[in-house]
């Protein structure tokens, strides 16, 4: 019944056991499985069962290497520096055919992070987050402090508020490369980069509120900030003690108001009073984009900066 | 399988190499999409490709030699397998859908197996009436090329089941060529 060397144990439950296999034994069987070559004097059967398992072992198809493409796009896709996985860069029709939905869902929901965040902080450089969400910004990453209710037209008539502004706040903040960049800018103003700590009372360290007026300040700049100033000239009645500039930013809020008025220019202190604004990372901002509401930059540069999550997400989720 | 070569074409990958990458992927997708075809015949292109993107992700953690790549790689794909919710209970029940001649051998008219070269296909669908464990370690075995010990730890079995599947399998392959007239 059994088959030479075949275990009753192996035979138990086989359907067939007198017509089929019975002249396989365990030997055998184990050369089929290794693809070892049978002995001379196997039987047919076995000889027919090692041609199929050859059949099975056979040379690809054409067919059967038709996703290369797709697995080398993917393979490219993880293996660059700047792949986020291996599905990000797959052809479109191979991934869609390829990817299952659960894949599709997570590549969306990574390009949805990606606009958010890319989203959050354009909205927290341009400072058009709310309140204490942009002050947050504003420590963490360096973006410009809370925007006040109504700021006065600052300007791009007064470079030098800016630059201080820019020197101070990355003072005060320890970027390495703003201070570069705004002592660059300062340096071309009159006096030259020696005298940007005295034209800048600002990057005084002792962080003790700048003297209002402090003596041997340029008087090119204090005639230009003079010049605008009468239109914020109630800002320094309410600044009280601290001087110039610091009650447009107290009466707006801003938490660091006086940390950062302090150090102004007092040439330039009523446009600094709002300086929050003007502490903006200059990579994200152009020249002129100080002042927004007035600087007659274009609207929709405007509300990509104010869009933060709104705006920011609807074309990513649209083309999804 | 690529022998020698393997543990070079790895390294090789693993640093971003695509040429090495896509010699591993063109010994090892045959066996892949074969296999795939008797575990998760509906779905054997889509876990394919689940397969590799996971294993491209993984790729540069990987350490081992050949038929750990493989076994590495088929587990993959039995977990993706399994994932697609194609269980092994639907695999006799669910016909290859893309090859006439799967369809004359899923019909008792076995006998064509002698009259005419045996197609890749038309053993898959053969296989495929197997009980499913069989197929699955047959495909394993011979196909994937593992070992006993390797097959045992894919399919949650001992090493002696496994074998012991194996020769049942091809007992009812034999089985089936001798009752179809291939063999006397």
């Amino acid at each position: 019944m059994t088959g030479p060397g075949a275990s009753s144990d192996e035979m138990h439950g086989f359907p067939f056991p007198g017509r089929a296999g019975h002249e396989l034994n365990e030997s055998l069987l184990d050369a089929l499985l290794n693809g070892q070559s049978l002995p001379p004097d196997a039987p047919e059967q076995a000889c027919a069962v090692a041609e199929m398992l050859a059949s099975l072992a056979g040379p690809a198809g054409p067919c059967e290497l038709a996703g290369e493409a797709a697995a080398l796009s993917a393979f490219a896709r993880s293996a660059s520096p700047a792949g986020t996985s291996p599905a990000a860069g797959w052809p479109s029709r191979r991934r869609l055919a390829w990817l299952p939905a659960a894949a599709t869902g997570r590549l969306a929901a990574a390009l949805l992070a990606v606009a958010t965040g890319l989203g959050g902080a354009a909205a927290a450089y341009a400072g058009a987050l709310p309140g204490p969400i942009q002050n947050f910004a504003h420590h963490m990453i360096g973006a410009p402090a809370r925007r006040p209710a109504a700021p006065p037209a600052l300007t791009k008539r007064h470079p030098p508020a800016r630059q201080c502004a820019a020197y101070e706040h990355a003072n005060a903040h320890g970027s390495a490369r703003a201070p570069a960049k705004g002592s660059a800018q300062l340096a071309k103003t009159p006096g030259g980069a020696a005298k940007i700590d005295a034209y800048c009372p600002a990057a005084n360290p002792d962080g003790r509120p700048a003297p209002a007026h402090p003596a041997g300040h340029p008087g090119g700049a204090k005639a230009r900030g003079h010049g605008k100033r009468h239109r914020n000239v109630r800002g320094h009645g309410a600044g009280g003690s601290l001087g110039h500039g610091n009650g447009p930013a107290q009466a707006n809020g801003h938490a660091q108001a006086n940390g950062h008025a302090k150090q102004k220019t007092p040439g330039s202190s009523n446009d600094n009073s709002t300086s929050g604004i003007n502490r903006r990372a200059p990579s994200f901002r152009s020249p002129d984009s100080g002042p927004v509401l007035n600087s007659g930059r274009p609207r929709h540069a405007v509300d990509f900066g104010h869009s933060h999550l709104g705006h920011g997400l609807r074309p990513a989720l649209g083309s999804q | 399988m690529i022998g020698a070569a393997f543990g070079g074409r790895l390294a090789q990958a693993q640093r971003g190499d695509e040429a090495a990458f896509a010699c591993l992927f063109r010994d090892v997708q045959p066996a892949l999409l074969r296999y795939l075809q008797v575990v998760a015949p509906a779905a054997a292109d889509d876990v394919a490709g689940e397969t590799w993107l996971q294993v491209v992700a993984a790729l540069p953690a990987f350490s081992g030699g050949e038929e750990a790549f493989r076994g590495w790689l088929f587990t993959i794909a039995r977990h993706r397998a399994i994932d697609a919710g194609r269980s092994r209970a639907r695999r006799r029940t669910v016909p290859l859908a893309h090859s006439e001649s799967v369809e004359r051998l899923t019909t008792p008219d076995a006998a064509d197996l002698a009259l005419e070269r045996i197609s890749t296909q038309a053993v898959l669908a053969q296989l495929s009436t197997l009980p499913p464990d069989q197929a699955e370690i047959i495909m394993l075995r011979v196909v994937a090329g593992l070992g006993t010990h390797e097959v045992a730890r894919i399919v949650g079995k001992s090493p002696g089941a496994v074998r012991v599947a194996a020769h049942r399998g091809l007992r009812r392959l034999a089985g089936v060529l001798e009752r179809a007239g291939v063999t006397p």
